[in-house]
């Protein structure tokens, strides 16, 4: 999906976005559901992260976020977000990060939203509390986005509430309210996998388009490797809290090395 | 194909009324042929009416119109005690095995409700079936003391079909019977399923949204949308030379594992699927279809032959050499 030219642009850009070192998360006393995971997002680059179910993909996306789970804490390691240490970070200061500079889009558009706030008031929300980043009246911002993603009749979408939204609409209004701040890092766990064949197309070209025209980085968790393929330039497979394989997604997925990538990969096949 | 068919369906229409005097139409007249012995997939994305087709097709729903012709009885007309010896010549295995398993019962008792219920076998004999039935489906006959939650998702979908072939059905309608399990188990499941069909000349009705699985167990394929079957192929010719746009979108949706194959042109449906309350007029897929004319938004497209055993519910079907260059080319 992505064009070779943006694999020069990420190798002339400077300055990873994103860098992950040594990330460590565990739960308790539990043994560690993270392990030692290092990595980078170059500024406009996709990467996707790969794995089964508890393989520690998205707990390894909410570490970033700071949103594990009750009980879950990093435990050693480092986040550096633009060089700010996010792993070090308050919650008051993370409040400020998410949805401004680090937008969120997760699996179920359903739990995500409120269901009975209207949809324009939910988008036109994540505005107002990075005034400094969105600049005019919330709720003409929100209705904007809504066009943006392309939704049939925009100011009457925004009077509805989730329910009365089909699934694929319910996605696109998250991606509005995910790019409303313009994120420069955009984490996606699992954003079309809920969806019918036809509409996650449809979803990740959207995410596409709105990440061209913003230049928003995108880390995206899934576990579907035809996903990655089709939209990442470069892939990281997660196996039992570990990264196994790294690289772009032409050398993990066309030439695999690792024994668990050959196996994951044979599934599919 | 010139053989008595198995199941006959005309003109079945399965709606459910709503509050407001509105109606969902989800299943809007069907015909269908089932041969003896044939596996055919049904296939739609979710609210295509592709579960409810099947449903009604075993009598478990209420039609609305039409007739169900099974083995030349016509099952639209029979009461449900004149329906009850019918009942073990037509078995159904559902998505989520646990669901679908009774966890207080042993396995041994699970195999022998059908033998009972149908008188087929008791006692002693009924648990020697209900061992070489675990047998049949790749379970050890010592599982036949243990419950359902002991097993793994597979394992349990093993004996859900170990329950379904017990009386020896001559139809197999499977409602998504994979969709729950992990990638590698579903294609032992699905190799199950040819065997068992193989084996007992029994044919299944194989619904499913995963065009994968059909292709693994299925000769011919029914493809729905919005309770319409808009065209109907043999497997192979449906995957190289679909003749429908919305049989081309949903191809095109299945996203190859290797980025040099992922990243083809692919035809990207536009919006979203309708529902079943408000359908479009004319043809149900011209709001969403790339190819739409004038005549689609007004016109009933019916199913016409376009090639042997070939038929396809489009105005302007799509031409059947397979390299085909897209009118919209989707990937950037």
């Amino acid at each position: 999906m992505w064009g070779n030219d943006r694999q020069q642009l990420t190798k002339t850009a400077s300055e990873p976005l994103l860098r992950v070192q040594g990330l460590t998360v565990a739960f308790g006393q539990q043994p560690p559901v993270v392990r030692g995971v290092s990595f980078e997002v170059m500024p406009g680059e996709t990467v996707g992260i790969v794995g089964e179910s508890g393989s520690g993909k998205t707990m390894t996306a909410l570490s970033i976020m700071r949103l594990l789970p009750p009980g879950g804490r990093i435990v050693d390691g480092s986040i550096l977000f633009d060089g700010l240490p996010l792993h070090q970070f308050t919650e008051a200061q993370m409040r400020q990060v998410r949805g401004g500079d680090i937008a969120m889009i997760f699996q179920d558009p359903f739990t995500c939203l409120n269901p009975v706030m209207r949809v324009g008031e939910q988008v036109a929300e994540a505005a107002r509390l990075h005034r400094e980043r969105a600049e005019g009246a919330p709720h003409e911002l929100a209705v904007q986005m809504l066009r943006a993603v392309h939704l049939p009749d925009p100011e009457r979408i925004a009077r509805r509430y989730p329910h009365e939204l089909s699934g694929g609409q319910r996605q696109r209004v998250m991606i509005a309210m995910a790019f409303i701040c313009h994120p420069r890092l955009l984490i996606a766990d699992e954003p079309s996998t809920a969806l019918d064949v036809t509409v996650q197309l449809q979803i990740l070209h959207l995410m596409r388009e709105m990440q061209q025209q913003q230049g928003t980085a995108v880390l995206l968790i899934t576990h579907d490797i035809g996903v990655v393929a089709y939209t990442c330039d470069r892939v990281l497979v997660m196996h039992r809290g570990q990264i196994v394989e790294a690289g772009s997604v032409y050398e993990v997925l066309e030439q695999p090395r690792h024994p668990y990538t050959k196996q994951l990969l044979e599934a599919v096949r | 194909m010139s053989e008595t068919p198995l199941v006959y369906l005309r003109g079945v229409k399965v709606h459910f009324p709503l509050p407001r005097g509105e109606v969902v139409r989800a299943v809007d007249g069907v015909d269908l042929t089932l041969q003896p012995g044939e596996a055919v997939g049904l296939v739609g994305e979710s609210g295509s009416g592709k579960s409810t087709l099947a449903r009604a097709l075993l009598r478990l729903l209420p039609l609305t119109a039409g007739e169900i012709w099974f083995d030349s009885k016509p099952l639209h007309r029979l009461s449900e005690r004149e329906l009850r010896p019918l009942r073990r010549e037509m078995q159904l295995v559902f998505q989520d095995p646990m669901a679908s398993l009774n966890p207080r019962m042993r396995i041994a008792d699970i195999l022998a409700e059908p033998l009972l219920v149908h008188g087929i076998a008791r006692g002693r004999q009924a648990r020697d079936e209900a061992a070489r039935l675990l047998e049949r489906v790749g379970l050890p006959r010592d599982y036949l003391n243990r419950y359902p939650h002991e097993f793994s998702g597979g394992q349990r979908q093993r004996i859900c079909i170990a329950r379904a072939i017990a009386t020896q059905p001559r139809l197999l309608v499977a409602d998504e019977p994979t969709s729950a399990l992990d990638l590698s188990i579903r294609a032992q499941i699905h190799a199950l399923l040819c065997q068992l069909q193989r084996e007992m000349n029994m044919a299944i009705l194989f619904v499913t949204h995963d065009l994968h699985a059909v292709r693994q167990v299925c000769s011919r394929v029914l493809v729905m949308y919005l309770g319409k079957i808009v065209e109907s192929a043999p497997v192979e010719q449906l995957f190289t030379s679909p003749a429908h746009p919305y049989t081309q979108t949903l191809l095109d949706a299945l996203l190859e594992p290797v980025p040099s194959k992922a990243r083809r042109p692919r035809l990207l449906p536009t919006g979203d699927v309708p529902t079943a309350v408000h359908l479009p007029t004319g043809c149900r897929f011209h709001t969403r279809c790339a190819y739409a004319q004038e005549r689609c938004r007004v016109e009933e497209p019916l199913l016409q032959t376009v090639g042997e055993y070939h038929r396809v519910a489009c105005h302007y079907p799509l031409p059947s050499s397979p390299k085909r260059t897209l009118g919209t080319p989707s990937a950037p």
